[in-house]
Order: C-alpha cells, then sequence, then structure tokens
C-alpha cells in the first residue's frame, strides 16, 4: 500500500474509513515509520485538545432558571406586598362611607342650590326693578302728552268761543239792521 | 400535558420539530429543540470564542435568531446544519466586533472564568497542572485562524463528520479535510511553543 495522503489519515484517525480501509491503514502504521511517527504527533495533539473541556456548566440549566427564578422572585414580591397591604389596611366600613359621602354629596348639590337660587333672586328683582322704571317713566310720558293735548284742546276751545261770541253780535246786528229796514219799509 | 402530547412531541425528529415551529409557531415543539441542541451549542460557542460566558451568552441568541429566523427554515433541510450554520455566523460576528474593538480574548478578564477545575478528584498539584493545559489549549485555540478553528471544533469537539461539516460551510468535504490537517498541525505547534514558553 502506497503512502495515505494527511486527508486520508484525518479519516483514519476520526474513524470515518470503513473497516475495510482501517485495517489496511493499520496494517501501514505497522510497517512505515513516516507515517507512524505523523500519525503519533496528531493524536498527542488530539489528545491535548481533549484537557480542555469546557465546564459542564451548569450553565444552560442556571442560566435559564436564573431567568425563571427572577422571574419568580418577583412575583413572590409582588404577592407578598398585595398580602402585605391588604393585611395593613384597616378595614374599610363601606355603609359609613357611602352615608358620609351621600351625606356630603347632597349638602355639596344643597350649597349650589342655595347659590343658583340667589343668584336667581337677584336676577328677578334687577328685572322687576327695571320694569318699574320702565312703567314709571312711560306714566310720566303718558302724563305730560295728556296735559299737553289738554292744552291743546283748551286753547282751541276758547278761540272757538271766542269765535262764536264774535259771530253772535255779528248776526245780532246784522239781524237788528234787517229789522230795522223791515221797519223802514 | 397530556402524555399522549409528550410522547409526541418525544418522537418528534428535529425536522418535524422544527416545521411545528415554523407553521404553527409550536412552543412546546421549540422547547425540545432547545433541549436537545442547547449543550453542542453553548460548547460551540464556548471553544470558539474562548470566553464561558460569552459563548453562552452566543447560544442563546443562536435559538432566538432560529425562533425569529423560522420562516426561512427550508423544510427540506436537515435542521442541525442550519442550527450550526446559525451559531457559527454568531460566533464570528462576535470575533469581529471583538476585533474592533481591538480586545482579544486572551487579554480579557472573562478569559478567567475558563479557569475551573477539570478534575476535582485529584491532587491540588495535579488539578492545577491539569488547569494550566487546560487553558494552554484555550489559548493556542483562539490563535488558531478562524476556518482552521471551525473545522477543528466541529471535527473533534462537536463531534461532526467531515461530510456533516462541508454542509454546514458550504465548501467541499476535502477541503474540510485539508483544513483539519492544518488545524492539527497548528495546534501542534502552538502548543509545542506554550510549553517552551513555560
Amino acid at each position: 500500500m502506497k503512502h495515505p495522503n494527511q486527508e486520508q489519515w484525518m479519516e483514519y484517525l476520526y474513524n470515518e474509513l470503513s473497516a475495510g480501509e482501517r485495517s489496511q491503514f493499520s496494517a501501514h502504521l505497522a510497517t512505515c515509520e513516516e507515517c507512524r511517527r505523523k500519525v503519533r504527533s496528531w493524536q498527542q495533539t488530539m489528545t491535548s485538545l481533549d484537557e480542555w473541556q469546557p465546564p459542564v456548566s451548569v450553565a444552560p440549566a442556571v442560566r435559564w432558571s436564573r431567568t425563571v427564578r427572577w422571574a419568580a422572585a418577583a412575583m413572590l414580591m409582588l404577592g407578598l406586598g398585595f398580602a402585605l397591604s391588604r393585611m395593613t389596611t384597616p378595614v374599610i366600613d363601606q355603609a359609613a362611607l357611602r352615608a358620609e359621602l351621600k351625606s356630603e354629596v347632597e349638602s355639596g348639590v344643597q350649597k349650589q342650590w342655595q347659590q343658583e337660587l340667589k343668584k336667581l333672586n337677584a336676577q328677578i328683582d334687577r328685572q322687576r326693578l327695571e320694569d318699574q322704571q320702565q312703567v314709571v317713566q312711560t306714566l310720566r310720558q303718558m302724563e305730560a302728552q295728556r296735559l299737553a293735548d289738554f292744552a291743546s284742546l283748551r286753547y282751541e276751545l276758547d278761540t272757538l268761543a271766542m269765535s262764536a261770541d264774535n259771530r253772535k253780535s255779528d248776526g245780532f246786528s246784522h239781524a237788528t239792521a234787517q229789522v230795522k229796514l223791515d221797519v223802514q219799509r | 400535558m397530556s402524555a399522549s402530547i409528550i410522547s409526541t412531541i418525544f418522537s418528534l425528529t428535529d425536522e418535524q420539530a422544527m416545521w411545528r415551529v415554523q407553521q404553527h409557531a409550536d412552543e412546546q415543539a421549540f422547547a425540545q429543540l432547545m433541549r436537545r441542541w442547547e449543550q453542542p451549542i453553548r460548547n460551540l460557542c464556548v471553544r470558539m470564542t474562548g470566553d464561558l460566558h460569552r459563548g453562552e451568552d452566543l447560544a442563546q441568541e443562536a435559538f432566538v435568531r432560529v425562533y425569529e429566523k423560522r420562516q426561512m427554515y427550508q423544510p427540506e433541510a436537515k435542521f442541525s446544519t442550519w442550527l450550526w450554520r446559525i451559531a457559527l455566523n454568531l460566533c464570528y460576528d462576535e470575533q469581529r466586533r471583538i476585533n474592533r474593538r481591538s480586545e482579544t480574548a486572551l487579554q480579557n478578564d472573562a478569559g478567567e472564568v475558563i479557569f475551573e477545575p477539570v478534575n476535582d478528584a485529584s491532587g491540588p498539584d495535579e488539578s492545577l497542572a491539569a488547569n494550566e493545559r487546560a487553558e494552554m489549549v484555550r489559548r493556542a485555540l483562539q490563535q488558531l485562524p478562524e476556518n482552521y478553528r471551525t473545522v477543528l471544533v466541529l471535527r473533534h469537539y462537536e463531534g461532526l463528520k467531515f461530510r456533516e461539516i462541508a454542509d454546514v460551510l458550504e465548501i467541499p468535504e476535502g477541503t474540510v479535510k485539508s483544513r483539519m490537517v492544518e488545524a492539527l498541525n497548528q495546534m501542534q505547534r502552538l502548543l509545542e511553543h506554550k510549553v517552551t514558553e513555560t
């Protein structure tokens, strides 16, 4: 058998040869000092490589469980906090609280109503005053108008009376004169 | 949840579950996918970034993205291929962000997180030595160019076949293997260099 090449020796070293091939290679090694030396050197290196084994770690389990543990711890703390807060919080009398709230709400509403009523009353008073003033002013205007009309009417009547007197005296004179004419005739 | 639903969900293939997520936003099916794939995706992201916390964040983000982009999933495609690709793209983006900020995983404080006991059963000296070796590997891996690191992580640590890696990265299988050769060769040199440094 010829010297196997280095790549073929790799197959031999890592057991990737068939049984038949392997026995041929072994037989060659038994007779070839050069190949034996080479293979022995590689085998020593391979043995050295085995001296470094990453720590059989706890790592995968620990690293994943670390997360889980943190999560569990956080949940536990949350739970404890919740329980403590429940325990330390004074018991609330819901009926009393409801009554208190009701009275507060009612008094609040009452105050608000009173304020609104006050506002409304004031507004009504203002409106009433304005209306009264308006009525008085209107009455005054009507009185003034009535007086003016009365004065005007009186003047008219006086004028009329005066003119009537004049016409009466004129008529009497005219009638007298007519009578005198008739008499003369 | 009734037993029948549980058994239904457990019998779903990845593709069936993803179809349910896509069509009905089925949270139970998504949870099932997460349970199946969370650890491999987390390991991929941690190894690609060399940073435990960043890797875990990226893994979570990958699943968030799967859910957000569920409508883009092609039902005829293999779910895992799609998922690996999403996670890898997130890792690449993260690496670019880090490069832009002129940070390296070797310099930041987060790197220290990786210093965790490899074997608590061993004695203090052994444990310390094991931790030092582990840290050396972690740092060497971070110095590996991204394309080699990806292939190495997917094949060596995540156990994908070369054919599957080729599908995820959408490159020929031969290229994957040659990258794997280069990745192992470079890692060998980097580790030798670090041993001599110490």
